[in-house]
């Protein structure tokens, strides 16, 4: 059996889509913890994580 | 016990750290370990592949995990992490299949076969993709912790099966990479992406329990004065169902 030659072109698929699925998915999380999640008495919402609890001010 | 402002920080540490690990294991990976006698460069692909795998079953693990303390205890933060953890196992079992394409290729000449590892993959990534399916169409939050919780750990039962599968039967796919079945040439490269990519995940799933918790505190919140959301003292999140 021989070696596989003219590999380099997989290699750079693969290390390619390995960036984009880790990084647009890093950027999907980062946009989505910014989110203010309605609340039901409607008034402005949960806060986004990270910035204390609506209700007592208080961090997460 | 850590700080607010540092617990608030530290998913992005473990996301920059891993980031900037996996960069320099990338480069070592692809520009200083030398190509495998067999499959040449194309094996390179490993320094990605392994990890993506092993992080993959790491973070559904922690689903799992997470799913038998919220049956146990009924503490809605083990929800959170539960959906934290399936999300990031998912997207990395997806992921991983992807990689796996790409380096059948080459060496098997075909995208896809369904010899027992990947077909048991398959299986894992369509069963958890399909939890949070259920999770999306259960709109009351007790209902969609305990269902989900238990299929959590119906669907992990496959995890270790595609781990042992090139062992217990006559798989393409070659055995699991350990030590003793990778070249010590390549085993710097492989450590730092594997560090690399647990760094990523745990700071993943840490953002995506907040981002879980957030939503579950909207979901459960009555007059705004009960609302409280600490390990052990809140009175919505903490620990009633």
């Amino acid at each position: 059996m021989g070696t596989i030659t003219g590999g380099w072109g997989f290699v750079i698929a693969g290390y390619a889509l390995t960036a984009m699925v880790l990084v647009s998915y890093t950027i999907s999380l980062l946009i989505r913890s910014r989110v203010r999640f309605p609340s039901p008495e409607g008034e402005g919402g949960a806060p986004a994580p990270g910035e204390g609890s609506r209700a007592d001010g208080g961090e997460w | 016990m850590t700080s607010p402002r540092l617990s608030r920080r530290l998913p992005f540490f473990f996301i920059l750290a891993g980031a900037a690990l996996l960069l320099c294991g990338s480069y070592i990976g692809l520009f200083v370990a030398p190509p495998e006698r067999m499959m040449g460069e194309v094996q390179r692909l490993m320094y990605v592949h392994v990890p993506t795998a092993w992080n993959s079953m790491l973070a559904l693990t922690f689903a799992f995990i997470a799913a038998l303390a919220y049956l146990a205890g009924g503490a809605w933060k083990w929800d959170a992490r539960m959906e934290a953890g399936i999300e990031v196992g998912v997207v990395l079992a997806f992921l991983l299949c992807v990689q796996g394409s790409i380096w059948a290729k080459p060496t098997w000449g075909v995208w896809w076969d369904w010899d027992p590892r990947l077909t048991t993959t398959a299986v894992l990534l369509l069963a958890f993709a399909g939890i949070i399916a259920l999770r999306r169409f259960v709109d009351d939050p007790g209902r969609r912790a305990t269902w989900s919780a238990v299929a959590t750990i119906i669907a992990f039962a496959d995890v270790p099966i595609v781990y042992f599968s090139v062992k217990w039967w006559n798989s393409l796919h070659q055995l699991q990479s350990t030590p003793q079945t990778v070249s010590s040439a390549f085993h710097l490269p492989l450590r730092m992406n594997a560090f690399g990519i647990l760094f990523l995940m745990i700071g993943w799933i840490m953002l995506r329990s907040r981002i879980a918790e957030a939503r579950l505190e909207s979901e459960l919140a009555p007059p705004p004065t009960a609302s409280r959301f600490r390990d052990g003292a809140h009175a919505q999140l903490g620990g009633s169902r």
